[in-house]
């Protein structure tokens, strides 16, 4: 398994977005897919984000609704909103950028 | 913002609710985790520890939770109220002592405020119109070194009030310590020496008698009148309605009462009531008689009331002239003091509180800082490693931890403590 990272500040949200642009999601399978995609490279603190989510309800990005799971299970789930959509765009675009930027100057000869 | 705000209120009165969702969500969620352990082969009871342990502190979650639904701050208000109110019931005595203690620390806060309000924003009581009155200062350049000043003679108070255009009164005062009263009860107290005409500045009827006139301060020696503040009045003649017309022995003068001002009329005086106002000409005879014939016996505070519709510029401009003349006149004896021009010579009409004039003194500065200190402690008190004086958090920890029904959210609530609740809801119930 390769070394864990910390996840830099303010990018909890994007992954969150990002996750539910694909479909609705409750907690524990938007933490199941950051695992899976990253290959556990990321350590996202699996309580910290409950937080992150009751904030973006309150922000409008995501809305939730109360459903059946897989396994037959009430589960809260979490979809993005149109606003959120918005801000996943607005949020993808300056992380390109910011990354863009920093592989400038890493690739500095 | 509406999204926000509509949140906020539903998670307000669907608090329970919203609760009992958070305990679903995140229970749904830890065995979650287990399950998927216990399909990687893990027992389920080590697959239950490791999805806790995982998963992180459930009670520091679920508070940031609230935190993030924007409605933590009304939690540990409730919180600290119930536990502040049940502290207080089970032990009379200790809220006895936290409400003796608040009081106190209510009155000291009040006498600093009160201070500042003094020096820096609240006008003399009854002055008529606080934004048209001001102190005068004078400020020249001597050496290459710049000083200001709110001393003046008698004279160049009387220049000032006759060459100037600007104003509606010219009133000067000084308010000295002197002895007043005769044989063993003399007393030293402060007594203001005023102009006649800074009685017109005020709003103010005297409760018995009257102030004194224009006519009774003329110089050289003015008529020795003296008007009792109300205070003085009361604590050395037991408000009695006799005593105008009684001497009084000021310094080694003799002075008759002839009225009594109304209560809290200190005039311009910083440090509260003086004991009487008297003419300012009948005390500098009795000091110096030739007093009102020379310029060297700086010793008076000026205050004037602008015209309406007089700018402030132009007051300036109108008392620095004036001040120019008055120089030109001293340097025909004096031949040696430097030129209006040269000396940048130059009058301001400040504000009439000290405090916010341009020789305001250290006193102003102190209490500025203490009243900063005084906020930074309270700050302070509600920090790590302290227990801000309140309700909840002055209890001892013992008590705490053997309140019912709570040891289970001591660890919650002592993170919640440090990292800065807020004790106001508590302070607010003992008050």
């Amino acid at each position: 398994m390769p070394d864990r990272l910390d996840l830099p500040q303010g990018t909890l949200n994007l992954l969150i977005l990002k996750s539910l642009s694909l479909g609705p999601q409750h907690g524990w399978a938007i933490s199941e897919r950051i695992r899976q995609v990253t290959r556990s490279a990321l350590d996202v603190p699996q309580g910290s984000l409950y937080p992150a989510l009751h904030r973006l309800e309150r922000r409008g990005w995501i809305a939730a609704e109360w459903g059946t799971s897989d396994n037959n299970r009430r589960a809260k789930f979490y979809r993005l909103t149109r606003t959120g959509a918005r801000q996943l765009s607005a949020e993808t675009a300056a992380w390109e950028q910011l990354t863009r930027a920093v592989d400038l100057v890493l690739g500095m000869a | 913002m509406l999204t926000d705000l509509r949140y906020r209120l539903r998670a307000l009165v669907r608090r329970a609710a919203m609760e009992r969702e958070l305990d679903d969500e995140l229970r749904f969620h830890i065995e979650q985790e287990t399950q998927r352990h216990v399909r990687a082969g893990m027992p389920r009871v080590e697959a239950q520890r490791r999805a806790h342990q995982e998963f992180g502190h459930l009670d520091r979650i679920k508070e940031q939770a609230r935190e993030a639904r924007g409605v933590g701050w009304i939690d540990a208000a409730l919180h600290d109220l119930r536990y502040a109110w049940r502290t207080f019931r089970a032990r009379p005595a200790f809220a006895a002592s936290v409400v003796t203690t608040l009081g106190l620390g209510f009155a000291a806060c009040t006498a600093v405020f009160d201070v500042a309000d003094r020096l820096l924003f609240r006008p003399p009581a009854y002055l008529q119109d606080p934004e048209r009155v001001h102190r005068v200062y004078a400020s020249e350049v001597r050496a290459g070194v710049p000083l200001t000043e709110q001393a003046f003679s008698y004279r160049l108070f009387r220049e000032l009030s006759d060459s100037t255009r600007s104003f509606d009164a010219v009133a000067a005062f000084q308010t000295p310590l002197l002895p007043v009263g005769g044989g063993e009860h003399t007393v030293e107290t402060r007594v203001a020496t005023v102009s006649a005409s800074l009685f017109g500045l005020f709003d103010a009827d005297p409760v018995l008698g009257r102030f004194f006139r224009e006519d009774e301060d003329r110089p050289p020696a003015g008529e020795r009148v003296a008007v009792l503040s109300h205070g003085f009045w009361r604590s050395a003649f037991g408000a009695s309605h006799d005593v105008i017309g009684h001497p009084l022995q000021v310094g080694d003068a003799a002075y008759t009462v002839v009225g009594v001002a109304p209560p809290r009329f200190a005039g311009f005086s910083e440090a509260g009531a003086p004991a009487l106002f008297v003419p300012i000409t009948a005390w500098a005879y009795g000091r110096a008689p030739d007093y009102a014939s020379h310029h060297g016996w700086t010793w008076l505070e000026v205050v004037v009331q602008r015209r309406p519709g007089v700018s402030v510029e132009a007051a300036n401009a109108d008392l620095t002239a004036a001040l120019a003349r008055s120089r030109e006149e001293q340097r025909r004896v004096d031949p040696g003091l430097p030129s209006p021009a040269a000396a940048r010579l130059r009058a301001e009409a400040g504000p009439v509180q000290p405090g916010r004039g341009p020789l305001a003194g250290p006193e102003a500065d102190v209490v500025l800082w203490v009243m900063a200190l005084a906020l930074v402690v309270r700050r302070g008190n509600a920090g790590p490693g302290h227990r801000p004086v309140a309700g909840g958090p002055i209890a001892s920890r013992s008590a705490r931890g053997s309140e019912p029904g709570v040891a289970g959210r001591v660890a919650a609530e002592r993170r919640r403590r440090s990292e800065g609740s807020r004790p106001f809801f508590s302070d607010l119930l003992i008050a």
